[in-house]
């Protein structure tokens, strides 16, 4: 491997790894808080990433403001779903998984039989490309980067620091004892959902620019937002950081020494190597 | 494949353009049209499929006096090709080859390579809408890219073709490539057919072996393929090339190619 | 506490193997009703996933929720295909070959996995299943990868002299008597085992596996065993899968399959043993009628996931369960089991 390329590897995994991150946070949230696995998220991110297109494409909307409408709309979706689909559950976390694979599999044949299935992409929201020194990265990869980095930061700032995600907090330690210090469960639920759908909604988008828009894009993507949730530790949003590095590092840098499939084998069982080691996560609670 | 069409299966015929066929028109054309390119990398996904059609590509790379500077693998489930193309790129070739994949792959790994400057010749695999891949590499990236398909709206289509598009969209008002695809084996078939005078299994396929040429929608073909694949079963026909330039769809050529 | 049984649940007992035995009855003759190949190749497809997902809630009896369990389905299909297409050997060797090789696998990953708990085993069984099907594709020179596996033989002609000889390629009726049986005798067997001292233990870890621990259940060992028991019949599911499809791809086995599996368990109900085999039941045939909707098919498939879960929330053998219940008259007279 030339310098060049090691140079060139290292800023495709940081840029890999924001996108992976990116993909997550909204996923990591409904884990952490309300200890759902939120399989509809794949879903989620993916209609973001439509309703994104269309206003683009069809509308003429400005790129920013679609972006913004697309995580608006998809965020008050999630308070529909949080409303009619999760409230009624959250005693029997079997019904849940039901629930958000029910969704997920309503969700993707909608959007497959009305838009269709052929691949499409978002027009570029920073077009172009930006060479600095050998190194060349492409002004879409640079705005998910930029944007990936600040929702963590943002993430973490408003669950440490501010009222509503101390009491986010306290519901993902104990909902009961939270209820009775007067915290208004129902609402925190709610906007912990909705928050997270428009975190999907905002990747979704990015991501319809950065790689392709297809009904199932967000299948796969959903595994590594899983593998980076688990690798974290449940209750951890700033693990999501350190997981996003490790899965952006193995993806970016395994292709390079070899090819194919074996890239799949080596990533998972390196992750399930280290979930051996430790298994509450890197940064989990002990179960 | 072997295991598809070989000699292990004597009543199969080829008689479509597939994977190889569209590799070596395209390995052709690329020559032809940039004599400078001394050498080239092929892009391959990991779908069993590799040692195969790496064994042929090379052997055409070298009919044709190109150096084979690396194949690159990826994962079927890989979501951004930029290490794929980081690794295609290291031994810097002239000139980028995908193989397989679909529109999604041949389109992002194009958008990647021209973004990291790389300004060389690239072609596609097989039969991918060209529409797409411009529409997911975007405009400004799609140039000096060439792909097997066809481009039903040029002059240059056969007189087969036209008349097949135009009674296509009488009768159900779409057209798209599928039709052409779908009607290609009908229309050999036939002649095969009339040369046997029988549709008795065994005859006709000694009657088609023995063909000395045959029609087919993309203009006169022959019989081949007994090198390349150990049965001469596969029709050999010129194959459509078509390019993205300047970030326009146009129709280049017919390329004819024989498989020994 | 050992599984003592008082007149009265014999009797229950004897009343479910009858209902049993009425259907598997019923299910004989439908090959004299219909010849069509669909139809015999839909109920043979319900009963290869029968017994997948049989297996599956063995597995879930223990407390461990395994997404892995479509990729031990092919470790068993791939296994017993090569053995009989590479080796010759009869398919009636390798499928429990196949198995027992599927079961191997499934006891040497299972053994680290016992260090992990609850939603990390599951999310752990994942990528498990996800690099299983990686590795697949890397060793594709015997499977074949993407591309896929063909030629692999069909269960051997069974020629006994006087009897007519059972071909299994010529027609789809032997294969559907035969996977019949086997569904049958294997939810014989699975019963057997949940009944039993070992599923007692099982379902002791489930419940709380510190205090199962503490009662002396080797809690480990324990939830290991049942990983390995679901794996074999994983593994036998889909080396039946093999010799009846004759062709093998991946994707048959990944990542969907195993979630697939995980839901016709719970929509059919996780707290009762025949919850998965209407779950399955269910959820592959009702779609197979809806198949001429096309695309609009997994509207159905997600619909009856969602109606079973607003309107029967102990899936839909817990529906059979209340409906017994209120027809009898009667309460209960065994303590109820806990949904899991």
């Amino acid at each position: 491997m030339t310098p060049e390329t090691a140079v060139q590897t290292v800023a495709n995994t940081l840029m890999l790894s924001a996108m992976y991150i990116l993909v997550a946070l909204g996923f990591a949230l409904l884990m952490n808080i309300l200890g759902i696995l939120n399989f509809a998220h794949a879903a989620i991110y993916m209609m973001g990433g439509y309703i994104c297109f269309e206003l683009i494409t069809l509308a003429g909307v400005n790129h920013w403001a679609a972006l913004l409408i697309a995580a608006v709309s998809v965020g008050l979706l999630g308070f529909f779903i949080e409303r009619f689909f999760f409230r009624p559950f959250l005693k029997n976390m079997n019904n849940i998984v039901i629930i958000t694979l029910a969704l997920i599999v309503i969700l993707e044949a909608t959007v497959n039989v009305t838009v269709g299935s052929f691949i499409r992409r978002i027009p570029s929201f920073v077009p172009g490309a930006f060479r600095f020194g050998n190194v060349s990265l492409s002004g879409d990869r640079i705005a998910a980067f930029v944007i990936g980095s600040l929702l963590l930061l943002a993430a973490f700032l408003f669950i440490r620091k501010t009222r509503t995600g101390m009491q986010m907090l306290a519901i993902a330690q104990d909902p009961e004892a939270a209820e009775l210090q007067g915290i208004h469960t129902r609402r925190i639920f709610a906007l912990t959902t909705a928050i997270g759908c428009a975190l999907a909604g905002v990747s979704g988008s990015l991501m319809g620019a950065v790689l392709s828009l297809s009904p199932f894009m967000g299948d796969y993507m959903l595994v590594k937002a899983i593998e980076i949730v688990i690798l974290a530790g449940i209750g951890s949003i700033g693990g999501v950081l350190i997981g996003g590095l490790i899965l952006g590092a193995l993806d970016a840098s395994l292709p390079l020494f070899i090819g194919g499939s074996a890239t799949d084998l080596i990533g998972l069982c390196i992750v399930i190597v280290l979930l051996l080691f430790r298994p509450q996560g890197l940064f989990g609670h002990e179960a | 494949m072997p295991n598809e069409y070989g000699p292990r299966t004597p009543y199969a015929f080829l008689c479509q353009d597939a994977t190889v066929e569209g590799m070596r028109a395209s390995l052709q054309y690329l020559k032809e049209r940039y004599p400078n390119v001394k050498s080239v990398t092929y892009i391959i996904p990991d779908d069993g499929s590799v040692p195969y059609l790496q064994k042929l590509f090379t052997a055409r790379a070298s009919e044709l006096g190109l150096k084979v500077s690396g194949v690159t693998k990826w994962a079927m489930t890989t979501q951004d090709y930029t290490p794929v193309i980081t690794e295609a790129l290291s031994s810097k070739p002239d000139s980028l080859a995908f193989a397989n994949g679909w529109p999604q792959a041949t389109g992002s790994m194009l958008r990647v390579a021209r973004e990291m400057g790389f300004k060389g010749p690239v072609f596609g695999g097989n039969y991918d809408d060209a529409y797409q891949i411009r529409e997911i590499a975007g405009k400004e990236n799609s140039t000096d890219f060439f792909i097997h398909n066809l481009d039903l709206d040029s002059p240059e289509m056969t007189p087969m073709i036209k008349e097949v598009t135009k009674r296509v969209k009488a009768k159900y008002g779409d057209m798209n490539g599928m039709y052409i695809m779908g009607f290609f084996p009908w229309y050999e078939l036939k002649q095969v057919f009339e040369a046997a005078n029988t549709i008795d299994p065994t005859a006709v396929k000694t009657a088609w072996e023995n063909m000395k040429s045959i029609d087919t929608l993309y203009g006169p073909g022959k019989m081949g393929g007994l090198k390349t694949y150990g049965i001469n079963h596969t029709v050999c026909h010129p194959c459509p090339i078509v390019s993205l330039t300047n970030g326009e769809v146009k129709w280049v050529k017919w390329v004819d190619v024989y498989s020994p | 506490m050992t599984a003592r049984r008082s007149p009265n649940s014999k009797r229950k007992e004897a009343k479910k193997l009858l209902a049993a035995l009425a259907v598997v009855v019923l299910l004989c003759l439908l090959p004299f009703s219909t010849t069509s190949p669909y139809y015999l190749h839909t109920f043979i497809i319900t009963f290869i996933y029968v017994i997948s997902a049989a297996s599956l809630r063995t597995i879930l009896l223990s407390g461990q929720i395994s997404i892995a369990h479509g990729a031990f389905m092919g470790v068993g299909a791939y296994a017993s295909a090569i053995l009989a297409k590479e080796l010759d050997w009869s398919p009636w060797l390798t499928m429990p070959i196949g198995g027992i090789l599927a079961m191997a696998f499934g006891a040497t990953t299972g053994y680290p996995l016992t260090r992990v708990r609850a939603i990390y085993f599951s999310m752990v069984s994942l990528f498990l299943g996800l690099a299983i099907v990686a590795l697949m594709g890397v060793l594709q020179g015997i499977t074949g990868g993407d591309i896929g596996m063909i030629d692999i033989p069909p269960l051997s002609t069974i020629a006994i002299r006087g009897l007519p000889a059972v071909d299994f390629g010529a027609s789809k009726v032997p294969s559907y008597y035969f996977f019949l049986i086997l569904t049958f005798v294997v939810l014989l067997i699975l019963y057997r085992i949940e009944h039993s001292h070992v599923g007692m233990s099982w379902k002791a870890i489930a419940q709380s596996y510190m205090v199962a621990s503490s009662v002396g259940v080797n809690e480990s060992g324990q939830r290991l065993l049942a990983f390995a028991v679901g794996c074999f019949f994983a593994g036998i599911a889909g080396a039946g899968y093999a010799h009846y499809n004759m062709v093998l791809t991946r994707s048959s086995f990944g990542f969907l399959p195993s979630i697939n599996l995980l839901i016709y368990v719970l929509v059919g109900g996780a707290g009762s043993f025949i919850g998965p085999v209407v779950g399955t039941a269910v959820l592959v045939i009702v779609p197979e009628v809806f198949r001429s909707l096309k695309a609009f098919v997994p509207f159905v498939f997600g619909g009856i996931m969602l109606f079973v879960v607003f309107f029967m929330r102990q899936g839909i053998a817990g529906l059979f369960k209340q409906l017994s219940v209120k027809l009898s008259g009667t309460g209960e007279k065994e303590m109820p089991s806990r949904a899991a």
